[in-house]
């Protein structure tokens, strides 16, 4: 790539890095209490939650790597995505406006409201576990995805994006993770729209791009067979569902309708978005000669650093890691360098406004669930917001220093997927649709024997016979509730199972 | 095989809502100033 070029890419995402910076510090000044901090006061409108529930859904997976999936397998891989958007437009309109209601601050609330202090607790392992892997899986984004798009040293791109992040969110919590969303999301709403807008006219519509694809690539399941595809479709549905950065974005809205309408607005905008531009980007990508040219050379430099270094990597292991190549490469050979510049900084923000998300919950979790309940549950407001920052910088570093020792996003990412829907998505669904405290008892042996099934699946007999551990798992919590629902039911139930909460005395707003 | 009309008019439909929300976006806060504006008159 000329110097000038790679010139003008730096100075776009330096200038971006900079503004982020920037509304940090700006952010910092508008919070003065814990719920600035941890809730942004309970004012935010449905427009702006759209912006950043749709911001940190796109993460790396959703941009760099879906592109390079449709450029692979063609138009399934975007038909695939629609479960998350699904999933998003459900909780917008059923759980959205039910849990704002109820003035909340965490997901552990709410499991202690509806079945109890066990729940909480089992409800708190749950997030930590998934915001950790979550945060840690984005940080190695951040990573990858720079080192990928821009040749920069890992490690240097870790430090640089995790630094940043971390500084924003710790100063201005979710006050500055809310604002540099929009920013993201503006900035990737322009970039990838516009390039998807050019992409079809410079090729000359649809039929003359489905004349230049491989066979197979418009076709709704490409190579899949019917059954592996709705096992994938299932699978990103549950995995996504009620995770805790979206439960926040209905916590934060200013009311039940601005929650309902701001998280369903995402989910519809990112249905109608994300799809066909991610099918137009990497159809783009299979039809250029010199992206192809690209991936190529790069499965062939990884194969070949792999030989220099005695480590195992596989042909088709090597293939896949080179489509990631496809996103930047295609932007750079088909647009401007200052357009170029623009997409390269919008898929650094995608990842970047995902690792904040997770960042900012932790926080959260660990100020609420852990300190305020176990620690101190006396502490003062402005204690509490000490707690809350402290925690952001804590933990967000930690996050850094496992992304710099566990690179491999999907290997951390599919994990936190398979813990998460077996044990929370059924006792979601039962406290929204079908909830009485008589089935307290058969909601907590469900959240037990899911994660318990999950592990043993995953790690015991090693997911046998194709079936992911999330979808054993959610089958063998939905048959432990359905078993200890009569048994349990009319049992008179301890302090553990009570379902009680203090959250509309402690609400920090 | 998905047909090229019904790709065209998604694609079509995709940069539709694109620059509606990037419209809200900038009309929400100016709607809120106003708002303001008109209190304070």
């Amino acid at each position: 790539m000329p110097f000038a070029d790679r010139a003008i890419e730096l100075s776009m995402l330096a200038a971006y890095l900079a503004v982020l910076l920037w509304i940090g510090i700006r952010s910092a000044r508008q919070v003065q209490s814990s719920g600035d901090y941890t809730l942004a006061g309970r004012d935010v409108p449905w427009v702006v939650v759209l912006a950043t529930t749709a911001a940190s859904m796109i993460g790396g997976g959703a941009s760099v790597g879906m592109v390079s999936q449709v450029c692979q397998f063609g138009i399934v891989a975007a038909v695939v995505t629609c479960a998350w958007h699904l999933q998003l437009i459900f909780t917008g309109l059923f759980v959205a406006p039910k849990l704002r209601g109820l003035n909340l601050i965490t997901v552990g609330d709410y499991f202690h409201l509806k079945f109890g202090p066990l729940a909480r607790e089992l409800a708190v392992v749950n997030c930590v576990i998934f915001l950790v892997g979550a945060l840690a899986a984005q940080m190695a984004a951040i990573g990858t995805v720079t080192n990928t798009v821009l040749g920069v040293p890992y490690g240097m791109a870790l430090l640089i994006g995790a630094t940043v992040t971390i500084f924003y969110s710790t100063v201005g919590g979710i006050r500055a993770v809310v604002s540099t969303d929009v920013l993201q999301f503006v900035i990737l709403v322009i970039g990838i729209g516009t390039a998807s807008m050019l992409l079809v006219s410079s090729h000359g519509g649809f039929a003359a791009m489905q004349a230049a694809a491989s066979e197979g690539h418009f076709q709704i399941t490409s190579h899949w067979s019917a059954m592996e595809l709705f096992s994938l479709f299932f699978a990103f549905m549950l995995g996504e569902t009620f995770v805790p950065p979206y439960a926040v974005r209905c916590f934060i809205a200013k009311d039940k309708q601005h929650a309902k309408w701001g998280v369903a607005g995402g989910g519809v905008f990112l249905l109608l978005f994300l799809p066909i531009a991610t099918f137009i980007l990497g159809t783009s990508a299979q039809i250029n000669p010199e992206v192809q040219a690209a991936i190529e050379n790069e499965q062939q430099q990884l194969l070949d650093e792999a030989a220099d270094t005695g480590k195992a990597l596989t042909e088709e292991d090597a293939q896949k890691q080179a489509y990631q190549v496809a996103f930047p490469t295609l932007v750079r050979v088909t647009f401007h360098p200052v357009f170029a510049g623009v997409m390269i900084a919008a898929i650094i923000a995608a990842v970047m406004s995902s690792a904040d998300s997770c960042l900012s919950c932790l926080a959260t979790v660990v100020m609420e669930d852990a300190y305020r309940r176990h620690i101190d549950p006396l502490a003062t407001d402005k204690h509490l917001l000490r707690v809350a920052q402290a925690s952001t910088l804590i933990l967000g570093s930690t996050g850094a220093v496992c992304a710099w020792y566990f690179s491999n996003v999907a290997d951390i990412l599919v994990f936190v997927y398979d813990f998460w829907a077996p044990t929370m998505v059924l006792p979601f669904i039962i406290a929204v649709f079908w909830y009485h405290e008589s089935r307290v008892y058969a909601v907590v042996a469900s959240m037990i024997v899911g994660a318990i099934a999950a592990i043993v699946w995953r790690f015991g007999l090693d997911s046998p016979g194709d079936v992911g551990p999330a979808l054993f798992g959610f089958a063998a919590a939905l048959l432990a509730f359905i078993v200890a629902l009569p048994l349990t039911s009319s049992l008179r139930r301890g302090w553990l199972f009570c379902p009680c909460s203090d959250s509309s005395e402690k609400d920090p707003t | 095989m998905i047909p090229v009309w019904l790709l065209t008019t998604l694609h079509y439909i995709s940069m539709g809502s694109g620059v509606a929300i990037l419209v809200l976006l900038v009309w929400q806060p100016l709607s809120s100033s106003f708002a303001l504006m008109r209190r304070v008159r």
